[in-house]
């Protein structure tokens, strides 16, 4: 307690939400190189996006609770939905959303360092995003409703009326955005950690971040160039995928692939590295086999750019292809057991506080254990072949991804809310959003699971009326579900002009970020960061 | 590596004139080589059948501008050539798993 | 320990306080990364080539014979040897011999120059042959067709970087007339040439593969 008293003295500098720099009003954020700042700008966007791709989510929803369909009687639409709801969730929201906003958020607070390494490309990352994103949706406006989903595949996607060049441009806008943040990161990781932080001392979130980076650089530029090279042969005909034209419309998937696998990883590590954040603080144990987690962090980066024909399964790519695939897909399961198991090996005799944050982070473990599972049984040949391109498929990835990925976010959002804005939000509004998010979400999607082994196949404006009991089941759960993320997102809106002063350290967290006033000031730190020998030595921290 | 955030240049080798001057002959040297072997087809010597050539003097050369040119050789920094190992192993991950598909198709 | 360590933060970051950013080794590392980044984009193109060359191998050899292999071998030395001028570019500014720094960029730049015109000139021969994407020459002739779409789009590409080098190059230029780049402050010249030396090393690549296909 003398120690919170000391910090927040009368000689504290503003924080970094007070500083006046050189420009104001908006112009303080959007010109502003604080890595705190962009962290919340894409904060800001990327929680939009989520609203927008929701809402269209919810759209397809209603849409499915009637066989002939309860909104419109035109699939152009419903296909319209999907594909918007794919391109924004997964390029707009998820893959920038962690690295981008909690990841430029954090990770220098908990290396120790002032800011990233390079300040101006990370705003400049940003911008890209933005302009990425505009482009991608200004294509709606073109020639027509977009349908080819949101992976672009060929020859379909050379042939459609939508405005294709122009939305796969966009894409890649934004995958240099996330190349260049990537660079950011590394370098800040091998460059600016605080004297005494040596790597095996680093919290285990910016491991994930340094992790996800390395995929980040490595596997985007894949994507950019396969992008170029779709609105190139649109554009010029040159047959480069067109099977007309001698292409061969596998090689892209091959090439989609390579990114879009890896990026599955760029969605799930830095979410993984939040868990093994939050878990420790609300167990009051140290983390259980930190250097697993690490390794296993690492190994899972690696495993993830060896299993993306996984996807192709039944496209009639060639045997021995599928069975090495379907060989090196079982082993990326291995190092997501092992963080699974430490984090559960961590709660074991702990002293568990079920707060907002941990109550997100325990519904991870299990949301993200059954969408892995269920991963396995589609990584398995046989199976794949009955259950690719059903709704098991879409089931999976949301338990994966959405229980996965965007539940650690709440998580964190929970766990660094009073820490970012120095508030504190209703604990009560938070467990009433947890609890009907929670219900919903199962409802919705382990409905969608037992769909999909019904048969029903994915991406349809109308089914069989056979279907309809389960669809309404399903579409139910996610009215619940979207109930609870408005709940959650309304309460934190609430907190942030109406909250409490949040305490300095209302978790008793050890890491770094929490040895300074929330929100942070301007250099991050006050006086010097001491490096802890363990990052989550709690015995020690409260011996002291 | 993490100890010196304020790192000004502390390793700068100017390497000489001359050493550039030899790698950028045997640069013209080997380009030369490749494109005989190429255009002449010199069946009669073995190991120099074009594709064989291209596949073991381009890598040489490519060799030659990172460690000289790009000053690989001279980093006491062991992180790039970390990083290059990465990516070349990453690069032929792609391709040899892309070919498993491909070529048995 | 903690004291040391705490002694080494105040003075760095005092240190730090006049020299904004000056983080040489950092500087390179992100460069490296970025063009590891880069050889990833041409890696998906590489890919491609070997994937089609396996399918369409008669067709690769063909399409090798239309290349103009004389320009193709001169063009590959021109870049060799802007490579050289630039990689001595950064012994002249440590050794201080400015004029002779300045000499060596701007010969850089002219070879990148020269490169291009020889670049366009040939592209202007295929044209005029009908060996263009969708041309009536090509129409039917799949292996062909994909051929050289490909040349025409690793060439492509491997141009925009050459250009994109030699915009960066002339900013370095100005920035060493203005003495903006010392001997104790030329990262970003340092970081210059690594870009370009890696638009050399991929023209190595695409010298066998297309000009000596045949």
């Amino acid at each position: 307690m003398t120690h919170d008293e000391a910090i927040t003295s009368a000689h504290t500098p503003p924080s970094y939400l007070e500083e006046k720099g050189r420009h104001s009003g908006i112009f303080a954020w959007i010109l502003s190189t604080d890595h705190k700042r962009i962290g919340m700008l894409y904060l800001f966007t990327t929680v939009m996006f989520f609203l927008v791709g929701m809402a269209l989510g919810f759209l397809m929803r209603t849409q499915m609770l009637s066989p002939q369909g309860a909104l419109f009687k035109n699939a152009d639409y419903y296909n319209a939905l999907f594909t918007l709801h794919g391109v924004i969730m997964i390029f707009l929201f998820v893959i920038p959303v962690v690295p981008g906003s909690l990841g430029n958020f954090f990770m220098p607070i908990m290396i120790g360092a002032k800011d990233v390494a390079f300040p101006r490309i990370n705003l400049l990352s940003w911008y890209l995003y933005v302009i990425g994103s505009v482009i991608a949706l200004a294509s709606l406006f073109g020639s027509g409703l977009p349908d080819t989903g949101w992976t672009f595949y060929a020859p379909y996607s050379l042939r459609t009326h939508a405005d294709i060049p122009m939305a796969v441009f966009g894409v890649f806008v934004v995958g240099f955005s996330s190349i260049l943040t990537g660079v950011n990161f590394i370098t800040t990781i091998h460059r600016m950690r605080a004297p005494g932080m040596k790597w095996m001392k680093m919290p285990l979130f910016p491991w994930a971040i340094y992790a996800t980076s390395w995929v980040q650089v490595l596997a985007t530029p894949v994507l950019g160039i396969t992008m170029l090279l779709i609105a190139v042969e649109r554009l010029f005909h040159v047959g480069i995928f067109n099977p007309a034209l001698g292409g061969d419309p596998l090689l892209y998937q091959h090439l989609f692939w390579m990114y879009s696998h890896p990026a599955v990883y760029i969605m799930i590590l830095p979410a993984m590295g939040l868990i093994s954040e939050i878990i420790p603080v609300f167990a009051r144990r140290t983390i259980f086999g930190y250097t697993a987690i690490v390794w296993s962090t690492i190994a899972i980066a690696a495993l993830g750019s060896l299993v993306w024909a996984h996807h192709m399964f039944t496209t009639g790519i060639s045997d021995i292809s599928a069975t090495v695939f379907s060989l090196l897909t079982m082993l990326v399961a291995v190092p997501s057991a092992i963080k699974v198991f430490n984090w559960t090996a961590t709660l074991y005799k702990g002293s568990i506080s079920l707060e907002p944050p941990m109550l997100f982070a325990l519904s991870f473990i299990f949301l993200f254990s059954i969408g892995g599972l269920t991963g396995l049984m589609l990584g398995t040949l046989s199976l794949n072949v009955a259950l690719h391109n059903t709704y098991f498929v879409v089931g999976h990835f949301h338990y994966v991804i959405f229980g996965g990925t965007v539940f650690a976010f709440f998580a964190a959002l929970h766990y660094w809310f009073p820490k970012m804005f120095g508030k504190m939000y209703s604990k009560a509004a938070a467990y009433t959003a947890w609890g009907l998010m929670f219900v919903g979400f199962n409802i919705f999607y382990f409905t969608f699971l037992v769909l999909g082994v019904m048969g029903m196949p994915r991406r349809y404006a109308f089914y069989l009326p056979k279907f309809q009991t389960p669809q309404v089941i399903a579409t139910v759960g996610a009215w619940i579900l979207v109930t609870g993320v408005l709940i959650m997102f309304g309460n934190l809106i609430w907190a942030l002009f109406r909250g409490e002063k949040a305490e300095e350290n209302p978790w008793g967290g050890i890491t770094l970020e929490w040895k300074t006033p929330s929100p942070p000031p301007v250099e991050n730190f006050l006086e010097p960061p001491v490096v802890p020998d363990d990052p989550y030595d709690f015995q020690g921290a409260f011996a002291r | 590596m993490a100890h010196d955030p304020t790192g000004v240049q502390e390793d700068v080798h100017a390497i000489s004139y001359t050493t550039y001057t030899l790698v950028w002959g045997a640069l013209v040297a080997l380009t030369l080589l490749l494109s005989a072997v190429s255009v002449f087809h010199l069946k009669d010597v073995p190991f120099l059948t074009p594709s064989l050539a291209a596949f073991i003097i381009s890598p040489i050369k490519a060799g030659l501008v990172v460690f000289y040119f790009m000053h690989l050789k001279y980093e006491t920094n062991n992180i790039y050539k970390i990083m290059l190992v990465i990516t070349l192993g990453i690069l032929i991950i792609f391709l040899g798993l892309t070919w498993l598909d491909v070529a048995l198709r | 320990m903690s004291e040391m360590a705490v002694d080494r933060v105040a003075e760095a970051a005092h240190a730090e306080e006049h020299e904004v950013h000056r983080d040489y080794t950092g500087s390179k590392i992100g460069m490296w990364l970025f063009l590891f980044s880069e050889c990833m984009l041409f890696g998906g193109l590489f890919i491609m080539y070997a994937m089609y060359r396996a399918d369409y191998t008669q067709s690769f050899l063909a399409g090798g014979k239309e290349m103009n292999t004389a320009i193709g071998v001169f063009n590959t030395i021109v870049l060799l040897t802007g490579s050289w001028t630039v990689a001595m570019s950064i012994t002249a500014v440590q050794r201080r011999h400015k004029k002779l720094a300045i000499g060596l960029i701007s010969t850089t730049i002219g070879l990148g120059a020269l490169f291009m015109v020889l670049k366009l000139f040939e592209w202007g021969q295929h044209i005029k042959h009908g060996l263009y994407p969708a041309s009536s020459e090509l129409a039917g002739h799949h292996g062909k067709q994909v051929f050289f779409a490909l040349y025409y789009l690793m060439t492509g590409l491997h141009g925009l970087h050459v250009i994109a080098g030699m915009t960066v190059l002339t900013v370095m230029l100005i920035l060493l007339i203005r003495n903006k780049i010392t001997p104790e402050h030329s990262v970003a010249l340092e970081n210059a040439a690594l870009y370009w030396h890696l638009v050399d090393i991929i023209w190595i690549f695409l010298l066998p593969l297309f000009y000596l296909a045949a």
